[in-house]
């Protein structure tokens, strides 16, 4: 045989040659006795053809099935400064790695440099399906190619192609050889142990990821999560981050946290539900910085006697601390007291956010909601039709609100990640330029003010010029 | 299949071991009939209501955890209707009011009297705004099925439910099973994308089935794929079943036949493409020279590997059998691995017929097909089915040849 075979086989490569010819290559191939042959990942297409083309060895590549692209960017923007050094740095890493920068400093637009740049078939992943039609239509006004889309019932692949990080795995063993270029949308998903393989199956040798936040302080796995991200997609090439920024890309922020009492009903019903809670885990041992503290609790709400009561406990002192009265009051004052301002309320959990929606008469917008009005609620937001938007997780991340001055978090978890991200949602500057207020409505004497406290362990809640924790006082800044 | 937090196990050492219920129990029929009743007398009820009421059901059996899974399996057999009543156009109403008040700062003190003030509201019950969330669909139609099937179903998904948590599937299967059967496993994990590597050791034959990105990555990538899978197996007479679960730690899951898993997927072993059925039919009537038997089973190979053909030719006048392996627009690498094989002499009298379709995937495959030696005497093109004259011909070559 004169020369190095490869072939692309359902997410890996198949590599036949003398030994001679694979010596340059071994540290990629395993021998597959399931086919007689070498098989190795996918992702080490790039690294390999150049290790076989140092060598001098011939390839005979039925492996690549991406193409070259004439691209033109269409678009009233011009790179900035930090968007160009970005791509600097990505070059200069053989166009492979993860690029950081906050949201609303042109992520979406730097990926459109990149395309540029390479200018082979690309595929975008995404987390979410607003995620999905936002970058079609902005890919499609940038590029005015037609755009493939996977995933929310579309199974239309084009030389640039959007997918969910969903569709992206379940059909990346049969496509994994179309792109030349991939970009992954929010890449601080891609180290799970699924979601991974979306990049692992695929040979495109240019990869590029984009996030707002690679790590997240300590939380737990961040370490581990960075060395994914290095091995399939590249090192950390450029970033920067929320305060280097504000005033000049970003908008100026202020966040402020309000303490609210609750009333004296639902104090009396909060301190009884959350001792018969607490007592409960522990009697039972459980501590719930073990991972699998919440499975444990559960199970136990239903094998032991009266354990359906303690869940039940559980749930009310949860849904007072989320969304007591005093919350909705506050809310409202608010809302009452900008009434020229774009706002979105972000809460933990759908229940709270219905009913919210259902008090207020504001459109909900949740992982139920379906595509059409999903799209009718968004476009009426950013077109000040709608000046109020209730969401609990679904806008957390990416989708485009560039209008929205005003955050407001009801209710979160302690993860630190999604806080700035919900920060983030209020970042981008407009052409009037704005002052962005994130509100942070914490019920007082409850678990929530540790809650709190660990998920604003960021530099970007961290400077003096955000206010302190106080009780309720006047809500606008 | 259930979900992980309905997963009924027992751990003995280093094992993990399924709580398989018995389908003949009485008090289990009569739950699994009080959930199937649910359901039948459920049709134009609202998704909330019934899983209320199952709930309830499964609420009052001891194990609530088998309660509830059973509860799950049938509820996977339901379709609902999305409510009639479309309210969006009401609430488009109501949230351009709204807007209107807020813009224009015309909002009372309390927000409990907002939504009172605007005139659309009235319209709406309260509770209403969104009575289109899944919550309130309406169950249009249940796959129906006996209590002791959909008991038999949660014994399956207790063993696929765990197999979603395994990078690979030993199996151990005796070589003189029905061909049929063997016939069907190999159609599945064609279906599936998996990959098997399997030996003949004696009478056994001893197989391993995960998929082809398994050899880089311990991922259970392929555990949908093996749980999917699985019930085929089931319709073995005799089988062992082996594999590593990843749960919160390792342990093996161990079956054999004796575990009285029972497959209900249909028509296994009976299906086959039309194109395959149509040349049959075509040849059995155009050819007397041979005898072609459609379900040959296996060829075993130097060191135990095994080939699947599609039929196996036998010489009216008696002798070794020819046969025929059909390769289809997505068996590019096994084309080229199985010409290796035959020009290194590990396999004769194997006849290999190759869609065009393939050929327009990979352009260079063709001139090296018309290059290589084997094919050039063994090796033919078809679109679409094979063409009976095309494989009489060389069977009538291989004849002469002997």
């Amino acid at each position: 045989m004169s020369g190095c075979s490869i072939l692309f086989d359902a997410g890996t490569l198949l590599v036949r040659g003398d030994e001679s010819e694979l010596a340059p290559v071994r540290e990629f191939l395993l021998f597959d006795e399931r086919v007689g042959c070498h098989r190795a990942e996918a992702c080490s297409y790039s690294a390999m053809i150049r290790a076989l083309t140092a060598a001098g060895i011939p390839i005979d590549d039925k492996a690549r099935n991406y193409k070259a692209l004439s691209l033109t960017l269409h678009s009233p923007h011009t790179p900035m400064s930090h968007q160009l050094a970005a791509l600097r740095a990505w070059n200069q890493s053989k166009r492979r790695g993860v690029v950081v920068m906050p949201t609303g400093s042109g992520k979406t637009f730097f990926a459109f440099m990149a395309m540029k740049a390479v200018q082979r078939s690309s595929l975008i992943v995404v987390p979410t399906i607003d995620l999905l039609h936002q970058w079609a239509s902005q890919l499609e006004r940038a590029f005015g190619e037609e755009i493939g889309m996977l995933g929310g019932g579309s199974r239309d692949i084009r030389d640039i192609t959007v997918s969910t990080y969903d569709s992206a795995v379940l059909r990346m063993d049969s496509i994994g050889d179309k792109f030349g270029l991939i970009v992954f949308d929010e890449c601080h998903h891609l180290p799970g142990p699924v979601n991974r393989l979306a990049a692992s199956l695929c040979l495109a040798p240019y990869r590029l990821g984009l996030t707002a936040t690679p790590e997240s302080g300590s939380e737990e796995g961040a370490e581990e999560s960075l060395a994914v991200l290095k091995k399939v997609l590249g090192p950390v090439v450029y970033r920067v981050n929320i305060d280097e920024l504000e005033g000049t890309v970003l908008a100026t922020y202020v966040t402020r946290r309000i303490q609210v009492e609750l009333t004296p009903e639902e104090s009396r019903a909060y301190q009884e539900a959350r001792r018969k809670y607490i007592n409960f885990i522990r009697s039972a041992g459980i501590d719930f910085r073990d991972r699998n503290a919440w499975s444990r609790f559960a199970a136990l709400c239903f094998r032991r006697p009266g354990g359906r009561e303690v869940f039940d406990a559980f749930l009310t002192q949860r849904t007072i601390a989320r969304c007591g009265s005093g919350k909705l009051t506050v809310l409202w004052k608010i809302i009452r007291e900008n009434p020229g301002a774009r706002i979105l309320i972000f809460t933990a959990d759908n229940g709270t956010a219905y009913r919210i929606g259902e008090l207020l008469c504001l459109p909900v917008i949740t992982h139920k909601t379906k595509a059409a009005e999903r799209k009718e609620f968004l476009d009426s937001f950013r077109s000040g039709e709608y000046p109020v938007l209730v969401t609990s997780k679904v806008l957390n991340e990416g989708v485009d609100v560039p209008e929205a001055n005003i955050a407001i978090v009801v209710s979160g978890s302690g993860s630190i990640r999604e806080h700035v991200q919900r920060l983030g949602r209020i970042l981008r500057r407009t052409a009037e330029g704005k002052q962005a207020v994130l509100y942070e409505l914490v019920s007082a004497g409850t678990s929530e003010m540790s809650v709190s406290e660990r998920r604003r362990n960021h530099r970007a809640y961290q400077t003096l010029r955000h206010l302190p924790l106080r009780g309720e006082g006047p809500a606008s800044c | 299949m259930l979900t992980r937090d309905l997963l009924r196990v027992r751990l003995a050492g280093t094992y993990i071991k399924p709580r398989f219920i018995r389908t003949d129990d009485p008090e289990l029929r009569e739950l699994a009939d009080s959930i199937l009743k649910i359901c039948r007398e459920g049709i134009g009820r609202t998704r909330e209501y019934l899983e209320n009421a199952a709930a309830s059901c499964a609420a009052l059996h001891k194990d609530t955890k088998l309660a509830k899974g059973i509860v799950k399996l049938a509820f996977d057999r339901m379709t609902y209707e999305t409510t009639s009543g479309d309210p969006r156009e009401l609430r488009k109403k109501l949230f351009l009011e709204s807007a209107r008040a807020i813009r224009e700062g015309r909002l009372p003190e309390s927000p409990m009297d907002f939504r009172g003030a605007l005139p659309s509201a009235s319209g709406i019950p309260e509770g209403g705004l969104y009575a289109d969330l899944p919550g309130n669909d309406k169950l249009l139609s249940i796959r129906d099925l006996t209590a002791r099937e959909l008991l038999e179903r949660y014994n399956m998904s207790l063993v696929q439910t765990l197999l979603l948590f395994t990078e690979k599937l030993e199996l151990e299967i005796p070589a003189s099973e029905d061909p049929q059967l063997f016939r069907a496993f190999c159609s599945r994990l064609r279906f599936h994308r998996l990959l098997v590597s399997a030996r003949r050791d004696g009478k056994t034959i001893r197989l391993v089935i995960d998929g082809p990105a398994s050899l880089f990555e311990n991922s259970t990538k392929y555990g949908l794929q093996t749980a999917s899978f699985f019930p085929v197996v089931c319709r073995f007479s005799k089988w062992k079943a082996a594999c590593t679960v990843k749960l919160k730690d390792q342990r093996r899951l161990v079956l054999d036949e004796s575990s009285g898993l029972v497959c209900r997927q249909t028509n296994l072993a009976s299906y086959r493409p039309e194109e395959i059925r149509m040349f049959a039919e075509l040849f059995r009537q155009e050819n007397k020279d041979w005898i072609l038997d459609d379900e040959p089973g296996f060829l075993t190979l130097e060191g135990g590997r095994m080939i699947f053909p599609d039929f196996a030719f036998h010489p009216v006048q008696g002798g070794e059998p020819v046969f025929l392996e059909l390769f289809h627009r997505w068996h590019a690498s096994q084309l080229e691995n199985r010409l290796a094989e035959c020009r290194s002499g590990r396999i004769r009298d194997l006849l290999l017929g190759v869609d065009r379709a393939l050929l327009k995937k990979d352009g260079v495959l063709s001139g090296k097909l018309s290059e290589d030696g084997y094919f050039g005497t063994h090796g033919f093109f078809f679109r679409d089915f094979p063409g009976v004259k095309n494989v009489a011909g060389l069977l009538e070559e291989r004849k002469n040849a002997r």
